[in-house]
């Protein structure tokens, strides 16, 4: 008899969620995920004070990781880091310049302290207009806007975009890395 | 209760990380409380129902019930929003957006047009239900054992998982013999572990009355209770250095909650429905045999 009882427990037991769960809906919105940080480092070696360097970047990394069916992209930080100043490279030295995807502008730097990206630092910072140093960073919405044209429509990202920076230090001299970092999120399509 | 965190990890081709775990785990801490809060305050609400249906409890004699009782808490509009903070370089300001259980999430605007989606809700329901085995076994010196247990082994994407509850109720009335009404006081406990992600602990303690009528029994009771679901994962979201990890105790805002129940006892067979009143509003139902 308790033996009957404890078989209609357990089958009871795994029965009602069942029935429980009925009339609710799972995955009703897509899942966001944040996608891969498309990071791209540029070692600057020159005794000048001139700079300049480009590299592909394959958008699709962004997608590394994420195994469903994805809708879109946006891109919705992108950080600068300058470090590893080396070679008698003064974190003091200021740099004129620019960031940018294929045609594009992201960020121009007007007499911008090394040290202001001595640690990884969003380019949209608001503080960044107006440095304590006189000098400015700028963040283009253009450039942003370009880049999530082409990231609506993940089937058809291209293979690589070109990414550039360059610019004029203060002193002759510059060797150090600096980074270029899109952070993106992921949108995949709804199970409905 | 793991039926509840069940259908919350979907099935995944990957077994030690599904989606539901990766969308936690984009989430700030600050941020991940505001969008599990419902799913935790509904989850202690559950854990701590349905543990008695009436206070009569006998001096001395053999009483074993096997039930399962099923649980649910009501999933409100407040249920379905919260208040999160965008990451930097978006503007610090608090953005309404949706819970585990709401709609679409927010978007937040930021410098040179750039803008953020909060996490959507993925779970649409009017009611957040569970299930488990419940025994309750007595009685001695008025005095009852209430005992819940169930293991899951782990099967496809679905980790190993456990739950174990233990309380024990006391007669009142045996000290009150002239109130017309049965009285009783209940201590219980349980946790609950699902893989490594989610680890939960309630317990609650209150007073329980009733009063039968022939085969009915009217039963209700004020509780005192609390509930803690312990997450630890890896953030992986914005700004994140590799291997960050996140210990979080979630705690549910469940504390004070009245209950009011009707029961009918056919001999062995017994069924019971109870509502409970608090932060969230639950119900319960129980099914049981035995004497």
């Amino acid at each position: 008899m308790l033996k009957k009882q404890c078989i209609t427990v357990a089958v009871l037991t795994f029965a009602f969620p069942a029935v429980l769960w009925m009339g609710c809906e799972f995955g009703v919105n897509p899942l966001l995920f944040d996608g891969s940080p498309l990071r791209s480092t540029f070692t600057a070696s020159t005794p000048g004070n001139l700079y300049a360097d480009s590299a592909a970047v394959s958008l699709r990394n962004a997608l590394s990781g994420v195994n469903k069916q994805v809708d879109s992209i946006t891109v919705y930080n992108i950080t600068l880091l300058i470090d590893n100043l080396k070679n008698g490279t003064q974190s003091s030295a200021t740099l004129t310049g620019l960031g940018g995807i294929d045609g594009d502008t992201l960020v121009m730097l007007t007499n911008v302290p090394l040290s202001t990206f001595a640690v990884e630092r969003s380019i949209f910072d608001p503080a960044l207009r107006s440095l304590p140093s006189g000098g400015a960073c700028s963040a283009y919405a253009a450039g942003v806007s370009y880049l999530n044209g082409l990231l609506k429509y993940p089937d058809a990202l291209p293979t690589s975009v070109k990414l550039k920076v360059g610019g004029i230090s203060s002193q002759n001299g510059l060797y150090c890395d600096v980074t270029l970092t899109l952070y993106t999120q992921v949108f995949v399509k709804s199970n409905q | 209760m793991l039926w509840s965190a069940f259908t919350l990890i979907p099935l995944s081709s990957s077994f030690s990380q599904n989606p539901f775990e990766t969308a936690i785990k984009q989430l700030s801490s600050d941020n991940v409380r505001g969008y599990l809060q419902p799913f935790v305050d509904g989850f202690g609400a559950n854990m701590n129902s349905g543990l008695y249906h009436t206070a009569e409890i006998g001096d001395l004699g053999f009483h074993l019930q096997i039930q399962v009782v099923a649980m649910g808490t009501i999933i409100g509009d407040a249920e379905k929003v919260y208040d999160a903070m965008p990451p930097s370089p978006f503007p610090q300001t608090p953005v309404q957006t949706a819970t585990v259980f709401g709609g679409v999430g927010s978007t937040a605007s930021g410098p040179a047009g750039l803008s953020y989606h909060f996490q959507n809700g993925q779970v649409r329901t009017a009611v957040m239900p569970s299930a488990i085995p419940q025994m309750t076994i007595g009685d001695v010196a008025g005095t009852q054992a209430v005992v819940r247990y169930m293991p899951i082994p782990q099967f496809d994407q679905f980790p190993k998982s456990e739950i174990f509850g233990i309380g024990v109720r006391h007669s009142i009335s045996r000290y009150l013999p002239n109130v017309p009404v049965d009285l009783a006081a209940g201590l219980f406990y349980e946790r609950l572990a699902i893989g490594d992600l989610i680890a939960a602990t309630a317990m609650n303690f209150g007073a329980h009355v009733s009063r039968s009528f022939s085969m009915i029994t009217l039963y209700g009771g004020l509780q005192y209770e609390s509930a803690t679901m312990s997450l630890n994962y890896t953030y992986t979201g914005p700004g994140s250095t590799p291997g960050t990890t996140v210990s979080l105790d979630l705690e549910s805002e469940n504390r004070f909650r009245l209950i009011t129940g009707l029961n009918l006892n056919l001999f062995v067979l017994n069924l019971n429905a109870d509502i409970s009143i608090g932060k969230v509003t639950a119900v319960s139902a129980g099914l049981g045999f035995g004497l």
